[in-house]
């Protein structure tokens, strides 16, 4: 499973989610690190100091792209300005392969900004996966998509979340991008088993993995990134190996340093 | 003032909400419907807990939240609604006080807020990127937006609001 067809057959290892307040630290100290994955969003512009800034760790660095707001389960078509940006970007960082959320996030072109859980139904996975095919298809590069956390069911749901993901996999014959904090997160508020869902995963589907933080509250646990990945999450993968990303998100934490 | 629509959006922007929740889905239309609802539940202004105003039709919220999300054994429907509803709202005005430093000064931080909240209120985000957003928000405010060159990075031509000598917002 470490290369594998929705990873562009690469071996990269451990790599660190790319913020903003890494950025001198990178350019200055150039710490050892296997890749970068990058928000595809932060880089779509047309100039300025975050191209700049993303020319130079390329120089020295391998990235892989992350999008948030592809939004592959809105019913709405894809957005073709967003497409067109995103194979520019595409095209600068060479990603070996890029990755999105399964959630919908924008209806009639009005955005949430939010990775917002969908319905577990045939329909809804129909639809997600005909637009991971057509961006596929457009950006010509293997997708991954990746379990978001979540705090809500809905009543029309015919299935379980993990039945959905691979529904959706098979159907569009894309990667997973696994993130264990998530499934552990949802797991605790929707009270299901998360060894449930990671044994209900093809293990080679899947592309890449997220291990990241959560915080607690009093009746449902958020994903904040801002702490050590959960055990048992972490635990229940740790025999997988595909190329995995490690989140410490420095800004929520207050650190200036990229934490490995 | 307000960014232009992204290409491919709805032009008439979040069309109406269902009546109904869709018992089932059997199409994509049907997918649509659900989403169109909640996300009119999402951008619909933030309100104190407990004195939730009313859905668009006179129902109590509880009710029309009930609906279509499924409570679990320790939060009802809405309250699982709620924790989506205030992640909406926070992470934009987080993102507009991030990236609008001088508008927010000049406002001071309760104005500033209450700004970001009618604006957004108004007018949901139609842009892929959240400071897009929000810089049309900021910049309907012109010495805010001179700060920050929010206008000029938002393409902004026309005010729909502004800020009077006594801090209150009109159009």
């Amino acid at each position: 499973m470490p290369a594998n067809r929705f990873n562009g057959f690469t071996q990269y290892g451990i790599g660190i989610g790319l913020r903003v307040p890494h950025y001198a630290h990178i350019l200055e100290k150039k710490p050892v690190v296997d890749w970068f994955e990058i928000i595809s969003e932060n880089f779509m512009v047309d100039g300025g100091r975050p191209l700049r800034v993303l020319d130079r760790i390329l120089e020295q660095y391998r990235v892989v792209q992350h999008g948030v707001s592809m939004y592959f389960g809105s019913a709405d078509k894809p957005d073709r300005a967003h497409l067109r940006k995103l194979k520019t970007l595409v095209k600068r960082t060479g990603t070996r392969w890029l990755s999105d959320h399964l959630c919908w996030g924008s209806v009639d072109g009005t955005y949430t900004h939010d990775l917002l859980p969908m319905p577990y139904t045939f329909v809804a996975a129909r639809r997600t996966a005909e637009k991971i095919r057509q961006v596929r298809d457009y950006l010509e590069v293997p997708i991954c998509v990746e379990n978001v956390s979540s705090y809500a069911e809905f009543h029309v749901s015919e299935m379980t979340e993990w039945e959905f993901l691979t529904e959706v996999a098979e159907m569009a014959d894309c990667g997973i991008l696994l993130d264990v904090n998530n499934i552990y997160v949802s797991s605790r508020n929707h009270g299901f088993d998360p060894y449930d869902y990671v044994n209900g995963i093809l293990p080679h589907r899947v592309g890449q993995m997220h291990v990241a933080g959560h915080t607690k509250f009093e009746k449902y646990i958020l994903d904040t990134h801002d702490h050590p990945g959960a055990r048992p999450g972490v635990e229940a993968v740790r025999p997988r190996g595909p190329p995995l990303r490690r989140d410490r998100d420095p800004a929520r934490m207050g650190r200036q340093d990229p934490v490995l | 003032m307000r960014a232009e629509p992204e290409p491919g959006a709805s032009p008439g922007g979040l069309q109406p909400p269902p009546r109904r929740a869709p018992r089932r889905l059997q199409t994509t239309g049907d997918l649509r419907v659900l989403q169109r609802l909640m996300a009119h539940a999402l951008v619909r202004p933030l309100a104190p807990k407990h004195r939730q105003p009313p859905w668009i039709d006179g129902r109590p919220m509880e009710e029309v939240a009930a609906e279509f999300i499924r409570p679990n054994d320790r939060l009802t429907a809405l309250e699982r609604l709620e924790i989506y509803h205030r992640m909406y709202w926070f992470r934009l005005i987080d993102c507009a006080t991030d990236d609008c430093p001088g508008l927010r000064s000049v406002l001071g931080a309760r104005r500033f807020e209450r700004l970001v909240r009618a604006y957004l209120a108004k007018y949901p985000s139609r842009s892929f990127t959240a400071p897009q957003s929000v810089l049309a928000a900021a910049a309907i405010h012109r010495r805010g937006a001179a700060l920050d060159g929010a206008a000029h990075r938002a393409g902004i031509r026309r005010c729909p609001f502004r800020v009077g000598a006594d801090g209150r917002i009109r159009r």
